[in-house]
């Protein structure tokens, strides 16, 4: 974050997500059969495909306001009467279209032949996808995914297999192309490598001070959506895991007089990465994790990872359909974010309200009441959107920031 | 009906079916009676719960849409829900953790939205903490395309164990026959919301006791809502102005009743709508059988389409020109739910084809502040029809 | 043929007299508690001033906020379809109205009769309104009227992101206080209103040639912002402030 010269990792970064693109573009252009999902649709399964590609919106949109041109887009959505009040990633995504793609950082995505949503994680997904529908006249594939406020049940599992093997069955229709199980099951095992590599970056934000700094996470998530059962997930999080030790030694850290140690909940508030950090740094917080990046790879109830027995990747998928942005109950988010906060040894949480999504937020002030009474630790609420910087304000947010400090710098003196 | 009657006579009497006098009727008021009955009151989240299901087994169901004259104030909910939930979960949850949630036996939700599936956890910790023990059911409603995907045994176990968790709870037996006799009454009593609205589409109704009725129904026994009907269809007149500029509204919710009034002073006639506590709910009766799970399964694919629904998007386009063209309407209210993005995402396509066949349309907006000020709403329905005359009479300066 | 119109907004009352389709007069008082006796008080202004009797009108046409308040007048219309009547009066090709008004902005289509064909009005919130002008100048702690000229002088436009009233409030703070120039940020202030209104007039279906009305099409910097923002030029009206009491008076020729 606050070092000048890009890490190794952040330079992998940017050659995978840019090799990424680039191949998708050209696969497309080659006549792939393209694919747009929602973030938790299982991406392995495509893999299980001679030649079917895919593109996400969502990280898309989160690009394109990393970039710092969310607002163009979303105001190019609301300028053919898309509310203000949707979520932003999607007035991004519906904008960006508006103008065939012409100021996105990676050219859009190439047009699909499919669209699958997912509602888990946000149901307003399907109602979005579904304006692709019908502006390009494309089938439109809902995987219906129960919402848990238990652990996953078994007839859950059941209903969400028997979708995924019948958006098996329209692909194979639709492509012409024939799946091939090993080939899936190859990829399911990339990805379950990838999250273990993950976990074990993860874990170096025990150390104190921390060379792990949610704002850099948030971005090595990339990958995740955009790479899918891919070798390079393993690979890549190899090389930030030992960049990450490294630094350990060396004293090249994020925040190198750390003197408070916070927690983010929410998606990243993607237009801000670069600011908030630093100033941050400059009050001496780190934000050493976030349940939006301690997600990946664990199930509903905890943040550790879920140790898949390698039989049978159907199973394994549908168990983590409630992984990604942790879409289920509050009391198995509360848990989850019980064990991090004690592992971390966090002092305060930030709570970020984020206006464009309504499934990670609602439910955030039982849990900042919650969190605050078990740890007797401060937690703030700061009004954000992810990718619409329009509804932020900096002031406001530092100076609740700044108060959660106070509290935490007073309660030591007592 | 003690209540509704002397209400009626209150107002001093009726003028072509509307109430002059305009009251609200209060929910409480309405759940208090039933409860001095001796009834057992389940109160259920919008939008679309399994209401015959309840009825039949002893519950009589209270669909919580509008509670907007129940609450004063935001004060409960505000302690657990950010501004930007939308007034119906606002003043939802504000009525259930005020002391008029005593009144509920029990409570009912299904993952209608992305924020109503996370209300029932906050309710019920909220009422541990009060120390107030109702039990809470929960099902999930499948969302599968049914061109992909079949649901159909899904929601029937859905249903199962919902009948399993209430037997358990009150210690009483589900019963085919009664059950039947249930479903028969809402099939009747559908019947009769769509006699009522056609009686409002040719003037002999207003608008306004059609809402008032069907949305008092909500917090009713079916037996007591078919009574309320047959009441409100006797009183059907001919209308006094024949020609009225035809509309239908569509929304969430309809419009505030005094907004209501508005429209149809100002020369308005509204010949459908498609509303979700209004139409999408009465639109569909699926045919009456014994075996709840069949029923519902047969509801939730069939019924007039809601955005709500993310299979039925296709549908609910298509539902909406027809409406449009069945009813040969010179215009379009919508009659928008601040904060309710389902509607919100399928908007600028239904505008841009009303645009495209040049049908007029208004769009208003109404949140958890529009309780008594409604100026700026008057100005927009009445510019409104001015526009819509004005293309009749052509100005000349 | 003598007609009164007569417009009770928000903060100011305005009547215009006509007679066979010219103007006779008009007067602008502040609107006070009183909205029947505003729209008395300034209605009688104005007959004075043209040497009218009451009784020689033929018509008296209220609009605005307090239309339905004026118990003297023979007809009420809404404030949408003055100001269409009102554009029209003043110019036949006109095809948009763009008004800025305290409580609320409308962008108005209207076609070669003056008759409305769609309208569109910002929602809830107050950015995008004279409110928010207002809020702005409060906060520079100066007066409104100089806002033009002063944003004139600008090198550039003070980023003001904010989407809420009082989030950007906040931001014009830290931007004072960042030693930001005064004119950059009214600049600012007034992109951002550009944008919002902007946006509705996009969705409206704006068409050539526009008109603006409303008290703040005096400011000569939201309206630069507007015409960067739609790529159009806008006719200011020479009637800004009056205008809707102008198409209340022209409709009583109906």
């Amino acid at each position: 974050m606050s070092e000048k010269v890009k890490s190794m990792a952040g330079k992998n970064l940017s050659k995978l997500m840019i090799k990424g693109y680039m191949d998708l573009h050209e696969k497309a252009a080659k006549g792939a059969f393209c694919v747009w999902i929602a973030i938790n649709v299982p991406a392995e399964i495509f893999a299980g495909f001679d030649n079917v590609v895919y593109g996400v919106p969502e990280s898309h949109a989160a690009m394109c306001a990393g970039k710092g041109i969310g607002v163009l887009q979303c105001e190019k959505a609301e300028n053919t009467g898309y509310s203000q009040d949707l979520c932003s990633y999607a007035r991004i995504d519906i904008g960006n279209l508006t103008d065939g793609s012409k100021d996105s950082p990676s050219f859009g995505l190439p047009k699909p032949d499919l669209v699958v949503s997912n509602n888990n994680n946000c149901a307003l997904i399907s109602k979005w996808f579904d304006v692709h529908h019908r502006e390009m006249d494309i089938p439109h594939f809902i995987m219906d995914i129960p919402f848990c406020y238990e652990p996953q049940k078994q007839k859950n599992q059941s209903y969400i297999i028997s979708q995924i093997k019948d958006l098996i069955s329209l692909i194979e229709k639709l492509s012409g192309q024939k799946f091939n199980f090993d080939k899936f099951e190859k990829a399911v095992f990339h990805s379950w490598e990838g999250f273990c590599e993950w976990k074990n970056f993860l874990e170096l934000a025990k150390e104190k001070p921390s060379p792990v700094t949610a704002f850099d996470s948030f971005v090595h998530m990339a990958p995740f959506l955009t790479l899918r059962g891919t070798p390079v997930l393993k690979e890549h999080f190899k090389i930030l895991a030992e960049e990450a030790r490294q630094n350990i030694k060396t004293g090249n850290l994020p925040v190198k007089k750390e003197k408070y140690r916070l927690f983010w909940d929410n998606i990243a508030p993607w237009h801000q990465l670069g600011k908030m950090s630093k100033r941050l740094s400059q009050m001496g917080a780190n934000i050493v994790g976030a349940s939006y990046t301690s997600c990946m790879g664990t199930v509903e109830g905890s943040f550790e990872l879920y140790k898949w027995d390698e039989k049978d990747p159907f199973e394994y998928i549908a168990r983590m359909m409630n992984s990604y942005m942790c879409p289920h109950g509050m009391e198995l988010r509360y848990s989850s974010m019980k064990g991090v906060i004690e592992k971390l040894g966090i002092d305060g949480v930030i709570f970020a309200s984020n206006r464009s999504c309504k499934p990670y937020s609602i439910t955030q002030m039982d849990q900042q009441k919650r969190i605050s009474d078990y740890f007797g630790i401060p937690a703030v609420m700061i009004d954000v959107d992810h990718a619409d910087a329009r509804k932020y304000s900096e002031e406001n947010a530092f100076m609740r920031i700044g108060a959660l400090l106070e509290t935490i710098d007073s309660k030591r003196k007592n | 009906m003690d209540f509704v009657k002397a209400e009626l006579s209150a107002d001093g009497g009726l003028d072509n079916g509307k109430v002059i006098l305009m009251k609200e009727k209060s929910v409480e008021n309405q759940i208090e009676k039933l409860k001095k009955s001796g009834e057992k009151v389940i109160g259920c989240f919008p939008l679309y719960p399994p209401v015959e299901l309840f009825a039949s087994m002893g519950l009589v169901p209270a669909v919580l849409w509008n509670l907007k004259k129940d609450v004063e104030n935001l004060s409960l909910s505000d302690l657990h829900l950010q501004s930007y939930a939308c007034s119906i979960a606002r003043e939802m949850l504000e009525f259930i953790l005020s002391d008029k949630g005593d009144m509920f036996d029990a409570l009912f939700a299904y993952n209608a939205c992305d924020t109503l599936r996370n209300l029932p956890e906050i309710v019920v910790s909220a009422n541990k903490k009060a120390k107030r023990d109702i039990p809470l059911f929960n099902i999930h409603i499948p969302q599968v395309n049914r061109q992909f995907s079949d649901p159909s045994q899904y929601i029937e176990n859905e249903i199962d164990s919902l009948i399993k968790k209430i037997e358990a709870h009150f210690d009483t037996a589900f019963s085919e026959d009664t059950f039947t006799e249930t479903a028969t009454a809402y099939s009747l009593m559908r019947n009769l919301i769509q006699e009522a609205e056609i009686l409002v589409s040719k003037g002999k109704l207003s608008f306004l006791s059609f809402c008032e009725t069907v949305l008092s129904g909500y917090t009713a026994s079916a037996k007591e809502q078919i009574d309320n009907l047959h009441k409100l269809i006797s009183k059907a007149s001919d209308p006094v102005i024949k020609r009225k500029k035809k509309i239908i509204i569509s929304g969430i919710m309809p419009p505030p009743l005094p907004v209501i009034e508005k429209i149809e002073d100002s020369g308005f006639l509204i010949a459908s709508n498609d509303i979700a506590s209004l139409k999408r709910t009465y639109g569909y009766s699926p045919a009456v059988t014994d075996n709840p799970g069949k029923y519902y399964a047969d509801l939730y694919e069939n019924s007039f389409p809601c955005t709500t629904l993310l299979y039925q998007g296709d549908k609910r386009i298509k539902a909406f020109f027809d409406l449009i063209y069945l009813s040969e309407v010179d215009g379009v209210i919508f009659a928008g739910e601040k904060f309710c993005e389902y509607e919100y995402f399928e908007f600028p396509y239904l505008e841009k084809e009303l645009k495209k066949r040049g049908i007029p349309y208004l769009n208003l907006e109404f949140g958890t502040d529009d309780r008594e000020n409604f100026e700026s709403h008057f100005t927009r329905i009445e510019a409104f029809a001015e526009m819509i005359s004005m293309h009749a009479v052509k100005t000349n300066f | 043929m003598i007609t009164a119109g007569i417009d009770i907004g928000s903060i100011t009352s305005k009547a215009v007299l006509m007679k066979d389709m010219k103007v006779l007069g008009f007067d602008v008082i502040s609107t006070g508690y009183n909205s029947e006796k505003s729209g008395k008080e300034v209605l009688n202004l104005v007959l004075d001033k043209c040497f009218v009797n009451i009784e020689e009108t033929d018509s008296i046409i209220s609009t605005g906020y307090g239309r339905n308040r004026l118990s003297f007048a023979h007809k009420k219309i809404t404030e949408i379809t003055c100001h269409a009547a009102g554009a029209h009066f003043q110019d036949k090709k006109i095809r948009s109205v763009i008004d800025i008004g305290g409580q609320d902005s409308k962008v108005i289509i209207l076609d070669e009769n003056g008759s409305v064909t769609d309208f569109a009005m910002n929602d809830k919130c107050a950015a995008g309104t004279g409110r928010f002008l207002e809020v702005m100048a409060r906060a520079l702690e100066l007066d409104l009227n100089d806002f033009g000229d002063i944003s004139a002088k600008a090198k550039k436009a003070a980023h003001i992101s904010s989407l809420c009233t009082v989030f950007a409030e906040s931001e014009i703070i830290s931007l004072i206080s960042a030693g930001e120039k005064r004119e950059n940020i009214i600049r600012g202030i007034h992109e951002s209103i550009g944008t919002r209104v902007g946006a509705l007039a996009l969705r409206a279906g704006l068409r050539s040639p526009v008109m603006m009305t409303g008290g703040v099409s005096r400011n000569t910097g939201v309206v630069r912002s507007l015409e960067s923002r739609l790529g159009v030029s806008i006719n200011v009206s020479s009637y800004a402030q009056v205008n809707g009491a102008l198409g209340a008076a022209c409709l009583g020729f109906r």
